[in-house]
């Protein structure tokens, strides 16, 4: 059954998933060349992925190509009506999906390869026009038909963005229906309980179906309801959507109702999951739970302040660097199976791309301006300054 | 399929201690913070830098001052007895310190001393008269460090100061609050540093010193080089000029960048190049009377067109 839900071939995808697998060991030095040799002639694959650059000139040049396509196509049947153009609309993008999916995918056996992600793209947004067209439409329609589009894209294609909007679009439905219901109020409590929702159902169909096909897919789905249960009881956009959605007029001084189980979610939500995270040893709770912690000191800092905005910077700064070095020191040798030394090469890492990120956020890309008169109140400085603003 | 490791395993293609190391490593029993906690110290050095950076320009009193520097001195003399326990003699070939966080702590140490610097400067009131020279000393430090202790993320960083040093901002980052390039002279300069800088990497290459900067000296030249270009074919008055020299220099790229596999570099010229075709056919085919029309086909008939080029070449760009 899945072989028919599925565009791609399973078997050949499931030898690209050890070849990659086997070049990220032999990356990491856990393979010797000669393994790593055998591995690539046992499990060659005919899917066809470019290198990263190729991939990304593919997807530009398709996705200018595709989306200018409508062009030339509309001033051949000039003079129809709207009912006309949208039945365009509609054969165009069914035609690129299908293109995408027979020739691209079946037939040339692309995968991930940029032309077939700009493929599908500009083929669902010409469907999703055809389906809508322009104006007429209750908003709640457009969230249900990006999201029944973008979640077949995502089963089908395995294509992750498509994940993304599919849940985000969900996010969409449920608000469209708590403001409709009137009950803004409970909405904290709504969001929390979809989060552990999509949480709970990605376990399950990941026990269910437990298939490497749909790992990363799993692991996306899970990192999001896990910022979302964040998001949803942070302090911060709780009391900024209550002032945005239900007109509530907070002075200075006052607070939101129940302002502390508030507080308490933004305070205890990331702690929980770190500690989690080490318990069970799970990078996805150990990573989320950092990226929430800086977004919960963030809140409080926001609320808190003392004034002095740069010294707390300095400060957190300077903490960081200290408890990093410390951890690093302390994990020199694995404490029950955590360890600071590098197992895996990560894929994403590599040192041209660190030193193009750091030469962007690490300062000396800022112009000492002559002209400038404020210059010495603007902190603009001319070497190791910190571009980001903060 | 369920398991990789099994499956590698069965078919001989790995030992028995490699099949019970990687197991642990799936089942979650060994896991590395590695990555995280380089995060965290990058976070952490962005952020303190980035404090005591804008510290040197605040009003403080003497005392303040005196002591940020001499702290700053301190941090800095300890962070090169660390560099020095690890360092490995210059060479001119790729040296490899194997420590986790060794270049974190070199690119720490200098923008301490970039900063040191900076309170320097203020303090004894310096700033008016070093005013041009900030970014050249920031880039002659930078570079420094970067060719003793071999560090491309410290050259990326001289690049960008240099660039900064003649008025421009290498700041794809933030280029939509950036005037970069405001003014037709800046163009040129933009222009001539690129061509300098992928110079600067041909010659590294051939000379054989540090043969691993060339891809970070020859890519900041070409995004100056093009965007440069760019800048001018859309804001100087010899347009066409500048549209004939990116479109003829993109051409030669897309054929070198082919060649070398340089699949970066191809991406570039093929943008530019197609920025400077379209100037150059509006040049001739107006927009106006109906000229459009032509766009409206062109545009998506020569992506398309070359799509299906491109495609047809796939074994050229195998991933491997």
């Amino acid at each position: 059954m899945i072989n028919s839900i599925i565009a791609y071939d399973i078997a050949e995808l499931e030898k690209y998933k050890v070849l990659t697998e086997a070049k990220n060991l032999y990356n990491s030095e856990l393979l010797n060349e000669e393994q790593y040799s055998n591995i690539k002639t046992e499990f060659s694959t005919k899917l066809y992925t470019p290198s990263i650059f190729i991939k990304i000139l593919l997807f530009i040049v398709a996705l200018v190509g595709g989306s200018t396509l409508m062009g030339p196509i509309a001033l051949l049947f000039a003079g129809f009506d709207e009912m006309g153009y949208r039945i365009i609309f509609l054969i165009v993008g069914i035609l690129l999906i299908f293109l995408t999916d027979k020739v691209l995918i079946k037939e040339k056996k692309h995968f991930k390869s940029g032309v077939t992600e700009a493929g599908l793209y500009t083929g669902l947004i010409f469907l999703a026009i055809g389906i809508l067209w322009i104006q007429n439409n209750h908003i709640i329609t457009i969230a249900i038909v990006g999201f029944l589009l973008s979640i077949m894209a995502a089963i089908r294609y395995l294509n992750y963005l498509s994940l993304l909007a599919a849940i985000g679009f969900s996010i969409w439905i449920i608000f469209q229906i708590i403001t409709n219901l009137g009950i803004e109020a409970f909405m904290p409590f709504i969001f929390m309980a979809y989060a552990a929702f999509i949480f709970w159902l990605t376990s399950k169909l990941q026990s269910k179906f437990d298939l490497f096909i749909f790992e990363d897919h799993y692991i996306i789905a899970k990192s999001i309801a896990l910022i979302l249960f964040f998001i949803a009881g942070n302090y911060f956009v709780v009391r900024e959507l209550s002032i945005e959605l239900m007109g509530l007029n907070i002075s200075e001084g006052e607070d939101i109702p129940f302002a502390w189980i508030f507080y308490f979610l933004t305070a205890i939500i990331p702690l929980a999951y770190a500690y989690w995270g080490i318990k069970t040893k799970s990078m996805l709770f150990i990573r989320v739970g950092l990226l929430v912690f800086a977004l919960s000191i963030i809140t409080f800092k926001y609320y808190f302040s003392l004034g002095f905005p740069m010294v707390t910077v300095t400060v957190s700064g300077a903490l960081m660097i200290i408890i990093a070095l410390l951890l690093f020191n302390y994990l020199k040798e694995a404490k029950k199976g955590i360890t600071s030394k590098k197992i895996l090469q990560d894929k994403w890492t590599s040192q041209d791309l660190t030193a193009f990120i750091a030469s962007q956020t690490l300062g000396g890309n800022e112009i000492n301006v002559a002209e400038n008169e404020e210059l010495f109140q603007g902190g603009q400085f001319g070497g190791g300054g910190a571009s980001g603003n903060w | 399929m369920k398991n990789i490791n099994q499956q590698l395993f069965q078919k001989n293609l790995i030992t028995e201690k490699q099949f019970d190391f990687f197991e642990e490593i799936r089942n979650n029993e060994r896991i590395s913070l590695y990555f995280e906690l380089r995060t965290i110290l990058y976070l952490g050095i962005m952020l303190f830098t980035g404090g005591i950076g804008y510290f040197a320009y605040q009003n403080m009193s003497n005392i303040g001052h005196i002591l940020s520097m001499l702290l700053l001195t301190m941090a800095i003399v300890v962070g090169f007895y660390f560099i020095n326990k690890f360092s490995k003699p210059f060479a001119s070939s790729q040296v490899i310190v194997e420590h986790a966080f060794f270049d974190y702590i070199l690119i720490l140490v200098s923008l301490l001393i970039i900063s040191l610097f900076a309170y320097i400067q203020v303090y004894f009131d310096l700033v008016a008269l070093l005013l041009r020279w900030t970014s050249f000393i920031s880039a002659a430090i930078l570079f420094f460090m970067a060719y003793r202790y071999d560090n491309r993320a410290l050259l990326s960083m001289g690049i960008t100061a240099l660039a900064a040093a003649v008025g421009i901002s290498i700041s794809l980052v933030n280029w939509t609050n950036g005037d970069w390039m405001t003014s037709n002279n800046l163009y040129v300069t933009g222009i001539f540093l690129g061509i300098a800088l992928v110079i600067a990497g041909q010659i590294s290459d051939f000379k054989n010193i540090k043969k691993h900067f060339k891809f970070t000296y020859q890519n900041f030249g070409l995004i100056l080089y093009f965007s440069g270009g760019i800048a001018s074919i859309f804001d100087s008055q010899y347009e066409i000029s500048y549209s004939i020299l990116i479109f003829i220099t993109a051409g030669f790229l897309t054929y070198y960048s082919w060649k070398q596999k340089e699949f970066l570099y191809f991406i570039y010229a093929n943008i530019a190049g197609y920025i400077a075709l379209l100037y150059l056919l509006i040049s001739i085919i107006d927009l106006s009377n109906g000229g459009y029309m032509f766009y409206i086909y062109f545009i998506p008939m020569s992506c398309i067109g070359y799509i299906i080029f491109l495609i047809t070449k796939k074994s050229h760009f195998a991933n491997d």
